[in-house]
């Protein structure tokens, strides 16, 4: 195999906080310690709050009682505090309380997450969330009694939306956006990071692939964030973005940090099936103004899902669908990618184009939504699962390296949670700032890393694969055995594709070409390797994980099992292979009512 | 289309590292159930292995990143259905990087001269703050955009004159948003003035090009340009008050009196023009006022009331 | 068929051959047409900026002389009058409470709006309402001698909520008249959907005259004898400011002839090139005209 020895242009930068991703929780993370005078760099394998899924986030909840009523009823309540929380030190739950804890640990974690994290998380989203962004101009859509637009439903199950369904993350990643480029935020963007940089078991910043002209950063930093999401496009169908291959938890294995919950990935099912392109449409769930969601429904139009079915009152409940569909799916009455329906004919005249966007989409595809049910597929969606941390700072195993925000094995994130996430990362940082100095970068590392990306850009074997077409191949081998039914014999066979494509495949991948012009396919052949790692970690984890939950099932193990599995699974590199443990959660305020093995489509979680 | 047909793309290729000129790649693709352009360019890049480079994101027509232009028409790949014979090139006014990906720096550059951010003076009063749907419908039409740089892709001041003369509609759209936001304390209209917005020639393609509907010219470009006349900032402003004094005077307009109104001596430097025009019997120095002027005086009198 | 006319105030001084033109080919094609004398300018794209509602009730009140006459549609030989009057139409035409406002006024002498009319231009008069057999019956000398750069000009092509009926950036009902209707040729190139730059003459000049240059040099590239529009303003900036244009991007030896719509369908039709103010161009159509036996 001819090397080619080319070397490339370097940049040594310094800096406190190096930021990998401006999604939400990067961009905010960035505003927040450049407030705190902290100097701060930020790198974005694409374009700050375009990509990733932040932008495409559509339900705001968590928001204080008071937002819901009519102005009349605001003023009213204006002489009594309307402040949700109390910061005294007191951790008595009233039942309310503990009751939001419990639907929220059922739903967002299924009981694997930290209980008191949610707590801190929630109360610090409702006090602070709202107020930060319509102080710089989010609108929160008004209605003519001067109440926010929400659903209507129980106080604890209210969505709103800034200003229509649909949009919400648009106008929030905008305006993020301009207020990193309005601040001290160094920031470099088509920027990918590629390695973490260690020394002695810390964490000391990065290096980086510019992919415009192909320079190599090397960034010095007393503290890394890793803001870069999950992996959801290791999968055929999917919701995230196309640059989404879960680089930060490939990082941070290959640094030695520890991982958890990486099996426990979201899937939606009420995405259209056609085109594949447009996995994202924002359907109406829960209708604005309404308490009405979407029908799923088999092709003889017999129920597979309705939110009534469960009469929880709880609004963003894909995994229940999830379990219906895979029960359909069983049945021989549905597939993963399509022969399921969405029905929308109960909500039809309340689809309304003024508060929500998904009727545009149907109208610009063409789909008649009052005579005929849409079509569905399953598309991965984010996670629950991935960089463990303490979750009093975001830290991870690793010293100087933090993953707050859906990076982190957080539990399904929230945007006021990865806002909350990157206050505590950067409060910690500056704790700790004068006292944290870093030597410089070990030029070892930086000459292996560079001959590892080099060692992708070329253009033999003539005849070779090219690495987007490799990179097809994994999408479906992941859609296949993830998503989502999963049992040992197909996880197993998809590991030793796995390993064929990377023992025969990848030794013969080449590129169209050379350049370091903005070279897309060297990105993919990168992207190759991280897909790869992650994809094999993530079957690993599901092969681990004895049982189902949540989104995660298995049919060799179809029952939610209490008694063994209410654990965070955990997994690090040693001797450069996964080694997996497992670590009891917490259980502190809440759980399970069932304490053994349970029917996994008998429960809600 | 139908399945088993077939979508002929001639693609746009050009690394001005390494090709000494752009060329076109045809490529052939098998039509899928409401395919998008980028379903298409999707199918050339994973299934074909074809290397071009093409920024896309969300495939939702949310992140505003794959504008190209199709046939000669700049749209949003992800947003648009294939034609049966397409020619996809990159988008115009922007300085080409490579294949279809052109350089966004600049654009987002025009849009943070003009401020795009909330600028509050007095406290703000805590959430929710006392306003009403109806304070910021203005705003409400803007409020779609994703800043995707297709209106100035499409237009021709740019295209002409560069951003350095005019920064083009869509920084415009992200300025009127705060403008026009009541809520909105800083002071805009010379930068209006300064971003070039009279050099507007109202050809309304950024309207027709907006992916998300939104009336760019009606909604964002006038009312701004409405800001800097009614401040009497621009240098040109007589011109836009001049036409409703020569209506109110003599009901038509006459342009020697209209150019008499506004440049008063700089009249001079069309002398040129005056008489090529007058050789050929196109001026006239006085022409009857128009039969109707009574009445629109009295509607023009009715409007004032109203204002 | 009787339609109301409304030549805009561009074709009353101006551009004068274009309003006799027009007048000519509406005989000729047996169109009863009723000029309105009292109608008064539209306010351009100047009164929009100085005083929006001033330009929608001027125009409301046109809309409403068009209705009094009892003509189904008002036809106007400039785009941005197409325009204000349909920015009008757009609202006092669907909306009651602001109809109701229009009328408040218009009662003030005694007048009133319901709704009804419909404003076109010229090509599509004659595409539309008169049609491929009306047109055939009255050409009398087909156009092929020519080469034509078909330039449509903004408004009467955006934006596609007020028109729809042709693609907005690539606009074809011109080029089906000449070619099919006319005999005639049209050439391919680029700008014939693009702007004239009339708006900013009289207050960035520049960037008016940029855009005459980058229409003429396209056109002339694509080997046109000649640019045909059919709105009197796009006519006069292309007409009056040509030879300063180009001389400011460097071109001192080009030249290319700027003819109304009505005067080329007149040609069509028969009628002396005398007869269709030819005389009247600053740039010399009168030569390439004679050069091609008409």
């Amino acid at each position: 195999m001819k090397e080619n020895t080319r070397s490339l242009e370097k940049n040594y930068i310094e800096t406190d906080i190096l930021i990998i991703g401006g999604g939400v929780t990067g961009c905010y993370a960035a505003i927040y310690a450049a407030e705190k005078g902290l100097r701060v760099t930020l790198i974005s394998k694409s374009l700050v709050g375009k990509s990733g899924c932040s932008r495409h986030a559509t339900n705001l909840a968590g928001g204080p009682p008071h937002m819901y009523m009519s102005m009349e009823e605001r003023k009213k309540l204006a002489s009594i505090s309307i402040q949700a929380g109390d910061e005294d030190s007191k951790k008595e739950l009233t039942g309310a309380q503990k009751e939001q804890l419990r639907r929220t640990c059922a739903y967002y974690g299924h009981f694997l997450i930290d209980q008191d994290y949610i707590i801190e998380g929630d109360k610090w989203g409702q006090k602070n969330f709202f107020d930060y962004l319509e102080r710089r101009g989010l609108y929160f859509r008004r209605m003519p009694d001067g109440r926010i637009l929400s659903n209507t439903g129980p106080a604890h199950s209210k969505i709103t939306w800034a200003p229509r369904q649909g949009q919400t993350g648009v106008q929030l990643m905008d305006l993020l956006r301009h207020e990193v480029f309005g601040s001290n935020v160094k920031v470099i963007e088509e920027c990918m990071a590629t390695s973490l940089l260690t020394n002695n078991g810390e964490v000391q910043g990065a290096i980086a692939l510019d992919m415009r002209k192909s320079k190599l950063f090397i960034i010095s930093a007393k503290f890394t964030f890793l803001c870069t999401g999950h992996s959801a496009n290791t999968a055929k169908r999917t919701t995230a973005t196309r640059e989404m291959y879960g680089d930060g938890w490939w990082m941070a294995y290959k640094s030695g940090a520890e991982l958890s919950n990486l099996e426990l990935h979201y899937i939606h099912c009420v995405d259209t099936k056609d085109p594949i392109t447009m996995n994202q449409h924002c359907y109406p769930n829960p209708n604005p103004n309404t308490d009405k969601s979407p029908h799923i429904v088999d092709s003889e139009g017999e129920f597979i899902f309705t939110p009534d079915m469960f009469k929880q009152g709880q609004t963003v409940m894909y995994h229940l669908q999830v379990k219906r569909v895979i029960k359909k799916i069983l049945e021989g009455k549905a597939k993963p990618d399509g022969g399921y329906y969405s029905s929308y004919k109960h909500m039809i005249d309340d689809v309304d184009p003024e508060y929500q966007r998904a009727k545009r989409v149907f109208d610009k595809l063409g789909y008649n939504i009052t005579i005929e049910p849409i079509e569905n597929a399953l598309c991965w969606e984010m996670n629950e699962g991935g960089v463990r941390c303490d979750m009093k700072t975001m830290q991870s195993s690793m010293p100087g390296l933090y993953a707050p925000g859906s990076t982190g094995a957080h539990g399904l994130s929230a945007f006021q949670r990865c806002m909350y996430d990157a206050t505590l990362a950067v409060n910690d940082a500056q704790r700790r700032c004068q006292k944290v100095t870093r030597p410089n970068p070990n030029e070892d590392q930086v000459t292996s890393e560079e001959a590892r990306l080099l060692s992708y850009l070329r253009t033999e074997p003539r005849e070779g694969y090219r690495p987007g077409v490799i990179q097809t191949r994994i999408r479906q081998i992941v859609y296949d055995t993830l998503v989502p039914i999963k049992n040992e014999m197909k996880m197993k066979k998809a590991l030793e594709e796995l390993k064929k494509i990377r023992e025969e495949m990848v030794p013969k991948m080449s590129l169209e070409s050379t350049s370091l012009n903005y070279n897309v396919g060297w990105i993919n052949a990168i992207d190759v390797e991280t897909m790869l790692g992650v994809s094999e970690l993530q079957i690993l984890a599901s092969l681990e994980r004895k049982e189902s939950r949540g989104p995660f099932f298995r049919e060799d193990y179809p029952y939610v099992d209490n008694e063994n599995w209410c654990v965070s699974n955990i997994v690090r590199m040693a001797g450069g292979r996964p080694q997996f443990h497992q670590q009891p959660v917490d259980l502190k305020y809440v759980g399970p009512d069932e304490k053994g093995r349970v029917d996994y489509f008998k429960v809600a979680y | 289309m139908e399945l088993g047909e077939m979508v002929e793309v001639k693609l746009f290729r050009f690394d001005p590292y390494v090709d000494k000129e752009p060329r076109y790649e045809t490529y052939e693709v098998p039509y899928q159930s409401k395919m998008r352009v980028l379903g298409a360019l999707r199918y050339i890049a994973d299934e074909l292995g074809v290397e071009f480079a093409f920024r896309n994101y969300c495939g939702i027509n949310r992140c505003g990143c794959c504008g190209v232009k199709v046939n000669g028409i700049p749209m949003m790949a992800c947003w648009e259905p294939v034609q049966p014979k397409m020619v996809i090139e990159p988008l115009d006014n922007f300085r080409h990087l490579k294949d279809l990906v052109v350089d966004m720096d600049e654009f987002e550059a025009n849009i943070e001269r003009l401020n795009p951010r909330l600028v509050r003076k007095k406290s703000y009063p805590g959430f929710p703050e006392d306003l009403s749907h109806d304070d910021m419908l203005r705003v409400f039409r803007l409020i779609d955009c994703i800043e995707c740089g297709l209106c100035t892709s499409a237009c021709p001041t740019v295209r002409q004159m560069g951003f350095e003369v005019y920064l083009g509609p869509g920084a415009y759209v992200k300025l009127a948003m705060r403008a026009l936001d009541p809520r909105d304390e800083e002071e805009r209209a010379s930068m209006v003035v300064d971003g070039g917005i009279f050099h507007c020639i109202s050809c309304l393609n950024c309207t027709e090009v907006c992916p998300q509907g939104i009336d760019v010219f009606r909604d964002a470009i006038e009312p701004m340009k409405r800001l800097a006349v009614s401040q009497k900032i621009y240098k040109g402003h007589h011109t836009f008050r001049a036409v409703k004094e020569v209506i109110r005077e003599s009901g038509d307009v006459n342009p020697l009196i209209l150019i008499k109104k506004t440049r008063g001596i700089m009249a001079l430097k069309d002398l040129s023009i005056a008489v090529k025009l007058g050789l050929r019997g196109k001026l006239t120095i006085s022409q009857p006022d128009n039969p109707g002027l009574t009445e629109i005086r009295k509607t023009l009198e009715a409007v004032e009331v109203k204002k | 068929m009787r339609i109301a006319y409304y030549p805009g105030c561009e074709a009353k001084i101006v551009a004068k051959e274009a309003n006799q033109a027009t007048k000519t080919v509406l005989e000729k094609l047996g169109i009863e047409w009723v000029e309105l004398e009292n109608a008064g300018c539209c306010g351009s794209m100047e009164l929009r900026i100085d005083h929006l509602d001033a330009m929608l009730y001027l125009n409301g009140r046109i809309l409403a002389l068009a209705e009094e006459v009892k003509a189904t549609k008002l036809l106007t030989i400039c785009n941005t009058c197409a325009l204000n009057l349909n920015t009008a139409a757009s609202i006092y035409n669907k909306d009651e409470i602001e109809q109701e406002r229009l009328n408040q006024v218009l009662s003030i002498y005694g007048r009133r709006y319901t709704g009804t009319t419909e404003v076109i231009t010229l090509p599509w008069l004659l595409l539309r309402l008169i049609g491929f057999h009306g047109m055939r019956r009255a050409v009398k000398k087909p156009l092929d001698k020519l080469k034509i750069a078909t330039f449509y000009g903004c408004h009467m092509i955006r934006p596609t909520k007020f028109y729809g009926f042709e693609h907005s950036m690539k606009p074809s009902s011109m080029d089906i008249i000449i070619k099919e209707l006319l005999d005639g040729y049209t050439i391919n190139y680029h700008g014939k959907s693009s702007c004239c730059g009339f708006h900013t003459l009289l207050t960035e000049e520049k960037t008016s005259t940029a855009m005459v240059s980058y229409l003429v040099k396209n056109a002339v590239q694509g080997e046109a004898d000649c640019i045909v529009t059919p709105c009197t303003q796009c006519h006069t900036v292309l007409d009056t400011y040509q030879e300063r244009a180009l001389k400011a991007s460097g071109e001192n030896d080009m030249e290319i002839p700027i003819i109304h719509l009505s005067q080329l369908v007149g040609l069509a039709f028969g009628i002396p090139k005398v007869e269709l103010g030819f005389d009247r161009h600053v740039v010399n159509a009168l030569k390439l005209l004679e050069d091609r036996g008409f």
